[in-house]
């Protein structure tokens, strides 16, 4: 394409844009004082439509991206349980929006935190869920208190399991394994749960065997078995080989869970420096376990060609692409 | 064969004896394959006899793309005739080397590593050599073919190795501690542009087919939010990968998965936030400072929207800067915001970092870093205050296409991505609709 003409036809792009006028996002002049004061007041009222409010409130805190005011009346907004939802939410967006874009949202984390701690048990579900993100992101102590209690008596979770699980994975504590290994191995708790427990518990040590054996046993969900199996490569990649191995060498088993084994051995864990080129890195696969593993390779090239799960033949001609040469 | 000088035989052998001359086709400075990757940008080369064998008068030779080649070349010659699809070049017997360039033919790149070969054609005969290269962009993640697609999962998967992989370092630049190198300030946009070559070329020393992608989010994206690609999100927020994609063994912090919930229907819905706040249409970003004349300190509140309103677009790691780098999708996020820069740069001629519209003013009350003539955490590898006390990563990446920026980078260096201002400042990368004109 001639550059001049793509110019042209970028030019006309912009200027249908320009002609569309700005939409309410773009509309980014910086505020007069009374104009972001007009704007508050309007966020604040309770008795305009909670919509306006919304859409207000996150204008303001466009106009007035030097000023703290918005983030000071999103706070309130953001506590006071007796606003719409929608007028929270859009609070939350905004303090979201300033946490990633302004340097001056540093000072108010304090405040930011200890807003968000006061509503983890608001009945706005999605709030609730949104407020314990942030906290278990930054770590918060009590957040994990809670949501470890909740999957310890069911009474008491603020959320579902198969949330909180994820969210205590951002800061594990080893009091947490115990329940965790409980939740993946009961098939009283629902599948979600059980294959979030299985995930996380893929950096405890102590779970290995709990892992393998979900990997292995025909009776688990499929979907459990492929997490469990993913996991245990990170968990104990020496073991997860010869797993891999025996579920690749089986047929009558899964065809997602040999992908999962077979995309594992594609990719296995280097603990030198990453490979230099791309006939290094092609190298990589198959690693010193199945190197002049005649039989493997057999049952790849087989699956390869024949099988009839797309996942399972792609990930085999992966194999073969990377294995290392006879 | 790999990393030495290839030479070119060209002209067989006559049947009498006399043997076959040999060429050398330097690229990017390089005589090896691992200079033959090109973008829009011309690449500076040269052609000279090595071995005149025979010949004793001066070799016209032609240069043109071979037949079959999947993406388009562009020659052009140093004395400044415009570019063309073929170029006619005297080759001295002495082996004086006789330079030209080489660039991709806009809107035609190639799509895996070597489809595209420079025919050298003597006299008007029959083609006597052929080298392959690479015309490697950076492309929007949905117009990528399946191997592309394969090819790029597959060196992310390797450099972050389970956790284990010097994807590490990058994660470790992208930190709380170290928001203010990157963050809040004039340099946000040449920061991370450097982050995002530093990452490219880490994962190019992996696979050199590879270039990074870029999300268009003010699009939908389904092919992206696939599981064979970046994953679909589950009820828990954590993403699902096909058991065939190597991403399913992404770890961070020493745990594995992604956890990522989009505030939107990413099959069909460009990016919004979670009251629908959705992110400014490339348009509008190319547009923002208009007013003020296209002026990059007009241009850089784009740090908020559309960058911040894509990032918060979602729940989960990449919604906050501490842990947005934990989810790889930061980078096609990143890539993009780059991009619309690189855009806005082309459009209103802002390349050179001698003009004043093209960064902010120097300013002794701006933190150390954002001023053009600072270099950048962390690859200037400075700890003292006020930078922060460690520098994972070391000096940034070096590239066999270029020697630009160099290891410890100054913002200045990021401003000129294709070294219009002196082509020893070419950072070695294009995108797709981005072109050098």
């Amino acid at each position: 394409m001639d550059p001049r003409q793509y110019r042209q036809q970028v030019e006309q792009s912009l200027e249908r844009a320009r002609s569309a006028g700005p939409s309410e996002e773009s509309a980014s002049e910086p505020a007069a004082s009374q104009d972001l004061a007009a704007m508050l007041a309007q966020a604040r009222d309770g008795s305009a439509d909670p919509a306006l409010r919304a859409r207000t409130l996150l204008r303001a805190s466009r106009v007035g991206a030097d000023d703290d005011a918005p983030i000071t009346l999103a706070l309130e907004l953001l506590a006071d349980e007796a606003e719409p939802a929608a007028v929270r939410h859009a609070a939350l967006d905004l303090l979201q929006l300033a946490a990633v874009t302004s340097a001056r949202f540093a000072a108010r984390r304090p405040e930011y935190l200890a807003t968000l701690r006061a509503i983890i048990e608001t009945p706005d579900l999605p709030l609730r869920e949104r407020a314990l993100g942030v906290l278990a992101r930054e770590r918060d102590a009590e957040a994990q208190r809670r949501l470890l209690e909740g999957l310890a008596d069911p009474a008491k979770a603020l959320v579902a399991p198969e949330v909180a699980i994820p969210l205590l994975g951002y800061d594990l504590e080893a009091g947490s394994f115990p329940v965790l290994r409980q939740v993946a191995a009961s098939d009283a708790v629902s599948l979600p749960a059980r294959i979030e427990a299985a995930r996380v518990l893929a950096a405890d040590p102590g779970s290995r065997d709990l892992i393998e054996q979900l990997a292995r046993d025909r009776a688990e969900p499929e979907a459990l078995r492929q997490v469990a199996a993913a996991g245990l490569h990170a968990n104990d990649p020496a073991a997860a080989r010869r797993l891999a191995r025996e579920l690749v060498l089986a047929t009558d088993e899964s065809a997602e869970v040999q992908a999962t084994s077979l995309t594992a051995l594609a990719f296995p864990a280097e603990r030198a420096e990453h490979a230099a080129g791309r006939e290094e890195a092609a190298a990589g696969g198959g690693d010193e376990g199945d190197e002049g593993d005649e039989r493997l390779r057999e049952r790849v090239e087989e699956l390869a060609q024949q099988a009839t799960s797309e996942d399972l033949r792609k990930s085999a001609r992966a194999y073969l692409a990377r294995a290392k040469p006879r | 064969m790999a990393n030495q000088a290839e030479s070119i035989r060209a002209s067989e052998p006559d049947g009498k004896g006399k043997a076959s001359m040999q060429l050398e086709l330097s690229i990017n400075g390089r005589a090896d394959e691992r200079g033959r990757y090109l973008s829009w940008t011309p690449s500076p080369c040269e052609l000279r006899v090595l071995d005149p064998e025979g010949a004793t008068s001066p070799v016209a030779v032609t240069l043109r793309a071979g037949t079959g080649s999947v993406a388009g070349l562009m020659f052009r010659d140093p004395a400044g005739a415009p570019p063309g699809a073929e170029l006619t070049l005297t080759l001295p017997v002495d082996g004086t080397p006789v330079a030209f360039s080489v660039a991709g033919e806009f809107g035609r790149a190639s799509l895996d590593d070597r489809d595209t070969t420079i025919e050298i054609v003597e006299g008007g005969g029959a083609p006597v050599a052929s080298v392959p290269v690479m015309v490697r962009v950076r492309k929007n993640a949905t117009a990528l073919t399946p191997d592309e697609r394969d090819r790029f999962i597959a060196a992310f998967a390797l450099l972050n190795n389970r956790g284990d992989g010097p994807f590490r370092a990058f994660r470790d630049m992208h930190v709380r501690e170290a928001s203010e190198e990157a963050h809040f300030e004039a340099g946000f946009l040449p920061w991370h542009r450097a982050y995002l070559l530093d990452l490219e070329r880490s994962l190019q020393a992996i696979d050199p087919s590879v270039a990074l992608p870029y999300w268009r989010f003010d699009q939908p994206a389904p092919a992206l939010f696939d599981a064979d690609f970046f994953g679909e999100s589950l009820r828990s927020g954590m993403v699902r990968f096909a058991a065939s994609n190597p991403l399913q063994f992404w770890a961070t912090d020493g745990r594995q998965g992604v956890l990522r919930t989009p505030w939107f229907a990413p099959a069909t819905e460009p990016a919004r936030t979670d009251t629908g706040v959705p992110v400014l249409t490339e348009e509008e970003t190319l547009l923002l400072g208009e007013r003020a004349g296209h002026r990059y300190g007009d241009f850089v509140v784009m740090e908020r929207q559309p960058h911040g309103a894509a990032h918060v677009s979602f729940d989960g790691f990449i919604s906050d800067i501490p842990s947005a780098v934990r989810d790889p999708l930061f980078f096609l996020l990143h890539a993009n915001v780059d991009r619309l820069w690189a855009k806005w740069q082309w459009l209103h001629g802002r390349f050179d970092p001698a003009l004043a519209a093209s960064y902010v003013a120097p300013d002794p009350g701006r933190r150390v870093g954002h001023n053009l003539a600072d270099t950048m955490w962390p690859w200037n590898e400075i700890t003292s205050p006020p930078r922060p006390p460690t520098a994972p990563g070391g000096p940034l990446e070096g590239s066999p296409a270029t020697a630009a920026p160099g290891p410890q980078p100054a913002v200045q260096q990021m401003i000129d991505l294709q070294g219009r201002f002196g082509a020893a400042g070419r950072l070695g990368y294009d995108y797709d609709d981005v072109p050098f004109e």
